[in-house]
């Protein structure tokens, strides 16, 4: 039996010797699968599958998660960024009861840190395509140039900018398997852009920027909206969605209240860790309506070494809470600690974690990965209670 | 009616032949450039009810009538699964593959980000890639 790939291959090479390319423009062909046969496996992947798959015509690409900001054509402002190198982090939502991812961008000038932003949000579900807020460096007047990202659903092929160009989602090794980033590199004076609300596809006005006391009301901004496409090229556009996660109920305690009985504990053992204030699930549900991966913080507990506040938290599959829990994206092993990984996140403190049975333990701030790792290693996951359904 | 997956592909690449003087890498990768023609030859087929075969014929391509065997092939290279595949790589060698195979991101700008030199990038993709045709070869 012949493989029929190699019989198609033999064919379009017998076709290319024969027929010259059109006229215009002389490139030479190159046969795709002998020097990228990932390409090929991924292009026979992709039309293989169902014969309703369609694909959008990309026509223009997102730019990396990390990198440098050109230089600006045209009018530029003192908060102009750039020539500074940017990164841009995603790492799992630790507070109790959220099942969401934080993400971070951190500007940094000849190796040191100058300034970063982030934020945490729900992950992407069925209502909700593009998760998280747009991260914009500067929206009050005169803008500088602006680097804008989000994080849409596996489901999104692509973004469409209001009044403006398409730009393909793209994959990064540094995302959770199946999400993707849409990094957009802005002009100065360019509107900023943001995320219609539920059921919509016009971004709602922003409040007017402060400034000096014109005698007029000032002028509110008109963001552009940023609208996810599937793979057919239309819109996905996010509303209430009866199988969406809802808000999860937790117990809040702080001292001098000993903490919270709730679905989970964290024991503690270390001279000095002192518990301050937390947060527990009062019950684990299976979360259904999500799109994507995702990982549900059952509780989080901050807590003071000397002065440094770390925070820790137990993170469960928050898909299936008594299965094992996915690899921490963009995990490296901490050297000298077996089984210990470490996460970069930014302006917002990175985080250490080691496999708790199904379970992540994850220990965010300290002054530096050493007092994490030690916190770390004092922590025991004392108690995982599952149960209870919610969606 | 149902629509040959193998003959998407094939009306595919015949379409990528015959216009490949078209292609502008400046535009964007090979291979975002030839998923554009398979939407197309999709949108189409779902219209038509079948696959065309229009550009093979002028290409003098013959229709390949697929025995069982052969479709039990098709059906398998369609449940490979090459996310699994890369997630069997390191994280590094993950970006390194994906960002020069399917990006086609040059290895000065993917040094230049990743702050190191080309070479251990080069290392990188070709260790990455002998790992994922291992996997890919025992899957199938």
């Amino acid at each position: 039996m012949n493989d029929p790939f190699d019989i198609l291959r033999d064919q379009l090479v017998r076709a290319a010797e024969r027929t010259p390319a059109r006229a215009g423009r002389r490139r030479q062909w190159r046969l795709l699968w002998r020097r990228h046969p990932v390409a090929l496996v991924a292009a026979a992947l992709v039309l293989s599958g169902s014969a309703t798959a369609a694909v959008v015509s990309l026509s223009s690409r997102s730019a990396p998660l990390t990198g440098r900001v050109p230089p600006v054509r045209g009018p530029t402002s003192p908060r102009s960024l750039a020539g500074l190198r940017y990164e841009i982090t995603i790492f799992p939502y630790i507070e109790a009861g959220q099942f969401g991812w934080c993400t971070n961008i951190t500007y940094s000038r000849h190796g040191k840190p100058e300034f970063g932003s982030g934020g945490c949000g729900d992950g992407p579900s069925a209502d909700r395509p593009l998760f998280g807020d747009i991260f914009s460096s500067d929206l009050s007047p005169p803008p500088g140039d602006r680097v804008s990202y989000v994080i849409p659903a596996p489901r999104v092929a692509a973004v469409r900018i209001e009044q403006g160009p398409t730009i393909a989602a793209r994959p990064d090794a540094r995302l959770p398997f199946g999400l993707k980033a849409v990094v957009i590199l802005e002009p100065a004076l360019s509107p900023p852009l943001a995320i219609p609300p539920p059921g919509s596809t016009v971004a709602a006005p922003l409040p007017p920027p402060p400034g000096p006391d014109t005698g007029r009301p000032p002028a509110a901004i008109h963001p552009r909206a940023l609208i996810a496409l599937d793979r057919s090229g239309r819109p996905l556009v996010t509303g209430m969605h009866p199988r969406a996660p809802r808000r999860l109920p937790t117990r809040f305690w702080q001292v001098p209240q000993p903490p919270a009985r709730g679905a989970c504990a964290i024991g503690a053992r270390l001279p000095g860790l002192r518990a301050m204030w937390g947060s527990v699930l009062t019950r684990v549900p299976s979360l259904r309506g999500l799109d994507g991966p995702a990982f549900l913080s059952c509780v989080d507990t901050e807590y003071y070494l000397g002065r440094s506040a770390l925070k820790a938290a137990i993170l469960l599959n928050a898909r299936h809470p008594g299965k094992p829990a996915a690899p921490l994206p963009n995990a490296a092993p901490a050297r000298g600690e077996p089984g210990v990984v470490n996460v970069r996140a930014g302006s917002q403190g990175d985080l250490s974690a080691r496999r708790a049975g199904n379970a992540w333990l994850v220990v965010q701030g300290g002054t530096d990965v050493k007092q994490r790792l030690q916190v770390l290693r004092a922590l025991t996951v004392a108690k995982i209670k599952l149960g209870g359904s919610a969606g | 009616m149902r629509i040959s997956p193998f003959d998407v592909v094939a009306e595919t690449f015949a379409r990528a032949l015959e216009h490949r003087g078209q292609y502008d890498p400046a535009r964007g990768p090979a291979v975002a450039w030839l998923l554009g023609i398979a939407g197309n030859v999709l949108i189409d087929a779902a219209r038509r009810g079948r696959v065309a075969a229009e550009t093979r014929r002028r290409l003098g391509m013959p229709t390949v009538a697929l025995d069982d065997d052969q479709l039990a092939v098709v059906e398998e290279r369609g449940r490979i699964d090459l996310s699994s595949a890369l997630g069997r790589l390191t994280a590094q060698q993950r970006e390194a593959v994906v960002r020069r195979v399917l990006v086609e991101e040059s290895y000065p700008v993917i040094a230049e980000d990743l702050e190191c030199s080309e070479q251990v990038v080069r290392k990188r993709v070709s260790r990455g890639l002998a790992i994922l045709r291992r996997e890919l070869e025992e899957e199938s």
